[in-house]
């Protein structure tokens, strides 16, 4: 993997968006739980606990402004936490789904830290560097990251690098590419969307993204950002379909 | 060093169920008391230790002693026999290899007992 240094002397692992659609898609493949275009929502609690290993507190007491935290430790697995208010709310009203997305892409995010950035602090604990390796929090735990709300747009409107890959590999996870593309196509068919003559504040464009939205479990925020991500819905004129 | 009750059953959990929902269903009890008694934050009835060995496959009375319970009937066996009382606090004085053969010696008398009683 290419890596580069932050100037604070950091080594950071280099990324393509293409590059985590495809690891992620591996790492699906791999756990045996690549969706289906019948069933296309990612098992993400079993992709976590079954394939990486890890361990979630679903109920954790954090801060407010923290949805969720992934730990590093060198003698055993990592760790996820998930903030209790956040899976209560869930408990509460399971059936929305705003709140069931927001849930699932709270644990892809956390379990997208442990593939690409567990490599990351492997590679500093094996190089004995692990200060290097640090935290998402300037002068708190080393080998924390702590996943803010503010840093959970899909967009990645973070300044730390791992949280703006975390997000990629969020939608890579839970919306894995080539199974997007394909529902894409036979939700067009469905909804009986013309190419060409939508736009991203179009409302075919909005009655897509609530269809890929059901299907895939997530917020119509993530899939609305999704197609556009994919270049297939721009946000002024035309849509793009090379599918 | 020995596992916890919370760790044996989050380790073992994954291979049976895959969502702790799914888990805190099948025992008739709240995804969150089920998410505590995982990460020890509490310690659950004997009723429900129960229930989580049943259905993880997991011995009971292992998991009553990583709660740090005793079972009812050990309980109430204690209260009408005093001389169990007395071996309980005496038994405190030893090691755990030493503890490991007063119960082979335990289990050794109940097997002969059942030999008796079937004669």
């Amino acid at each position: 993997m290419r890596t580069y240094f932050k100037s604070n002397g950091r080594e950071c692992f280099f990324l393509t968006p293409t590059e985590i659609d495809s690891m992620m898609e591996d790492e699906l493949w791999k756990a045996n739980l690549f969706p289906s275009i019948e069933n296309p929502a990612v098992d993400i609690e079993g992709f976590i606990t079954k394939h990486l290993k890890v361990y979630i507190d679903q109920y954790a007491s954090l801060e407010p402004s923290v949805l969720g935290l992934t730990e590093f430790f060198t003698n055993k697995r990592p760790e996820i936490k998930i903030n209790k208010d956040l899976t209560g709310a869930m408990d509460e009203d399971g059936s929305k789904l705003g709140i069931v997305g927001r849930w699932r892409a709270t644990l892809a995010h956390e379990a997208s830290h442990v593939i690409i950035h567990g490599a990351q602090f492997a590679l500093a604990a094996d190089q004995n560097s692990l200060p290097g390796f640090g935290s998402n929090e300037n002068g708190k735990n080393l080998n924390l990251m702590r996943c803010l709300k503010r840093d959970f747009l899909f967009r990645g409107g973070s300044s730390d690098e791992r949280e703006v890959q975390a997000n990629m590999g969020m939608a890579s996870l839970l919306m894995p590419k080539s199974l997007f593309l394909k529902i894409v196509k036979d939700g067009m068919k469905k909804l009986n969307l013309v190419s060409n003559k939508l736009n991203l504040n179009s409302k075919e464009t909005t009655a897509l993204t609530a269809h890929l939205a059901e299907k895939f479990q997530v917020s119509k925020q993530a899939s609305s950002i999704r197609l556009q991500k994919l270049n297939i819905v721009f946000e002024t004129s035309g849509l793009k379909m090379e599918v | 060093m020995k596992k916890t009750l919370g760790e044996s059953i989050r380790e073992k959990r994954p291979e049976k169920f895959s969502s702790l929902r799914e888990f805190a269903k099948a025992l008739g009890i709240a995804p969150s008391y089920l998410s505590d008694i995982e990460t020890d934050r509490r310690k659950p009835s004997e009723e429900v230790i129960k229930a989580i060995s049943e259905k993880l496959g997991l011995d009971f009375n292992e998991l009553m002693g990583r709660a740090g319970r005793i079972h009812s009937d050990a309980t109430k066996y204690m209260k009408t026999n005093p001389v169990a009382g007395v071996l309980f606090r005496k038994i405190t004085g030893l090691n755990e290899e030493q503890m490991k053969n007063v119960l082979k010696d335990v289990e050794k008398q109940l097997n002969e007992n059942k030999k008796d009683d079937v004669v």
